[in-house]
């Protein structure tokens, strides 16, 4: 996928709820890249050079964890949530 | 929004200045237009301008970024370099690597023993070590030549030049002309052979990693 088409889908998958920004977007993307968890191709588009994002296969490796990691943290959350606070 | 060439050109002309290498300007161009095609209406360039100060927070955001993201890609080449270097002690590398310090074996060993004039083979030393430079200038002068912006990762090519020549010229100074340092020859032998190895590591991993990274650049 593609910078734009990133944003995009986000966006109509939580239905408008998570804006992806660009400016932070593009960052990651090429912070992710560096460090070797996304390859990159470049094709032309319309007269233009579009540059497409893949996971590599340390990036595939590296979502199982991070899927896990967010999976707990949102298990604890909604311990901590459910919590009664006492008063005394 | 459809845009005609005029508009495109009235585009590119808007967000030529500001982005230094060309990934950042085509990523950038390309996705302005992207967003210019889902709007609706007639284009005027205030639409390219609130794209690219709403999206991207600012011309002077995009080229902070690009800074960083490109002390980022020399970084991560320069760390790839260095996994090449290390890979060629690993098997089957090795055994050009075991081939190469026989060889280095040898100049030492013919060297002392006969005692040669070991000028001409620093100075091919110092070809060798050319390498990366006329790399470099073979990348960006004629099969780039094409492009007006240069690309994000010329950068580390020039910092491997830099590093081929300083060495080189350091080599040649304190060994070859005999400037400030007087050396015996064995050492001078075996500091020749050292670095015959030393700069056969670094090329063969250089000519890998440009081979695999570098030579395929965004058309």
């Amino acid at each position: 996928m593609y910078g734009y088409e990133i944003t995009q889908k986000v966006k109509q998958i939580t239905q408008g709820e998570l804006l992806l920004k660009e400016g932070a977007l593009y960052p990651t993307l090429h912070k992710l890249e560096t460090d070797g968890l996304l390859e990159t191709s470049t094709t032309v588009v319309d007269n233009r050079v579009r540059k497409y994002y893949s996971l590599s296969e340390n990036g595939e490796t590296e979502v199982v964890n991070k899927l896990q990691e967010a999976k707990n943290f949102i298990r604890n959350l909604e311990l901590l949530l459910k919590l009664n606070p006492s008063l005394t | 929004m459809k845009l005609t060439e005029e508009q495109l050109a009235e585009v590119r002309i808007y967000i030529f200045s500001a982005p230094r290498f060309r990934e950042t300007y085509n990523e950038l161009y390309d996705h302005i237009l992207n967003a210019l095609e889902e709007m609706d209406g007639e284009f005027t360039i205030e639409f390219v301008r609130q794209i690219v100060k709403n999206d991207f927070g600012g011309f002077d955001k995009i080229v902070e970024q690009e800074e960083r993201y490109q002390k980022q890609v020399t970084s991560s080449y320069k760390r790839l370099l260095r996994i090449e270097m290390l890979n060629t002690f690993k098997f089957p590398a090795i055994l050009s690597n075991i081939c190469v310090l026989l060889i280095s074996i040898g100049f030492y060993a013919y060297g002392i023993k006969y005692g040669i004039n070991i000028k001409p083979l620093y100075r091919a030393l110092y070809i060798i070590s050319l390498l990366p430079v006329l790399v470099y200038i073979y990348k960006r002068f004629v099969a780039d030549r094409k492009h007006i912006k240069p690309s994000i990762k010329y950068d580390f090519l020039h910092h491997m030049w830099l590093l081929g020549q300083f060495a080189s010229q350091v080599i040649l100074i304190l060994f070859v002309y005999k400037s400030f340092v007087t050396i015996p020859l064995h050492i001078q032998f075996m500091i020749l052979s050292f670095s015959f190895f030393a700069v056969s590591v670094f090329v063969r991993a250089f000519v890998k990693l440009y081979k695999q990274k570098i030579s395929v650049l965004a058309v």
